[in-house]
């Protein structure tokens, strides 16, 4: 690894895809993420969305934010990591989370 | 109607066991020998080394040269069968792209058949993303 991959070791991204959306809320840093950031960067990804778009997925990112947490309390996750909360009914609606290097969701960075 | 299979597999750990045992055997017969570059290639325990039985995923394969399967189960809860899948460009294990197929069911019977027309079609045949989209709506919708 280059000086600058160690440096940006953990990274992933948090997304809301499907039935026309494609938003993404991307992290890559020195440490490894804590539940506080992700759960912002969850609120971010939210903020992104229309009304409707959220509405639809208003369950998935509940069980998204569950997960964040829930692994908070196990001391992290692991890259590779993948997550999809897909919405009920839907060909591909979801919710997604990625832990693409590294660790992340700690209880503290 | 609809049969559901590994009902309470997300409250029982031994019907998760048989469950993920399922769907490795599945693989198994699907691909073609030597195919499978490694199986569960995705994290499912947290840094403690405690294991997530949460079914998401229940099983993950990654393909040769660049291909991967993920399949996502959640509780049975659906009068309809509750399936849906799509491909995603996605980094694979060593930083390299991959095409995964992902499906997310409630298991049962009709959506345990659906799943496995879609997982031949994507692992056996020369098809790309696009084209694979398409088969996906023709089969679920």
């Amino acid at each position: 690894m280059t000086k600058k991959e160690e440096i940006l070791e953990h990274r992933g991204r948090l997304q809301a895809q499907g039935g026309g959306v494609e938003e993404s809320e991307n992290w890559a840093q020195t440490k490894p993420l804590s539940v506080k950031n992700a759960l912002e960067l969850l609120r971010r990804l939210i903020a992104k969305l229309s009304l409707k778009d959220y509405e639809r997925r208003k369950r998935e990112f509940g069980k998204a934010e569950q997960f964040i947490v829930g692994v908070g309390e196990n001391g992290g996750i692991y890259a590779k990591t993948s997550q999809s909360f897909k919405v009920k009914g839907s060909k591909d609606e979801r919710v997604d989370i990625e832990v693409l290097g590294g660790k992340a969701f700690v209880a503290e960075e | 109607m609809q049969k559901f299979l590994f009902e309470n597999f997300l409250n029982n750990k031994k019907v998760y066991a048989l469950n993920e045992i399922f769907w490795a055997r599945q693989l198994d017969k699907l691909l073609p020998s030597g195919s499978i570059e490694k199986k569960n290639w995705l994290h499912t325990r947290y840094a403690n080394g405690k294991k997530m039985y949460n079914g998401n995923p229940i099983f993950s394969v990654l393909i040769k040269p660049d291909k991967a399967i993920r399949i996502i189960q959640e509780q049975p809860e659906s009068d309809q069968p509750e399936i849906g899948a799509w491909v995603d460009i996605r980094e694979g294990e060593n930083g390299h792209q991959v095409q995964e197929l992902v499906i997310s069911m409630e298991l049962s019977d009709v959506t345990r058949d659906l799943a496995i027309q879609l997982m031949r079609t994507w692992s056996t045949m020369r098809i790309s993303a696009g084209e694979m989209e398409v088969a996906i709506q023709e089969r679920v919708g």
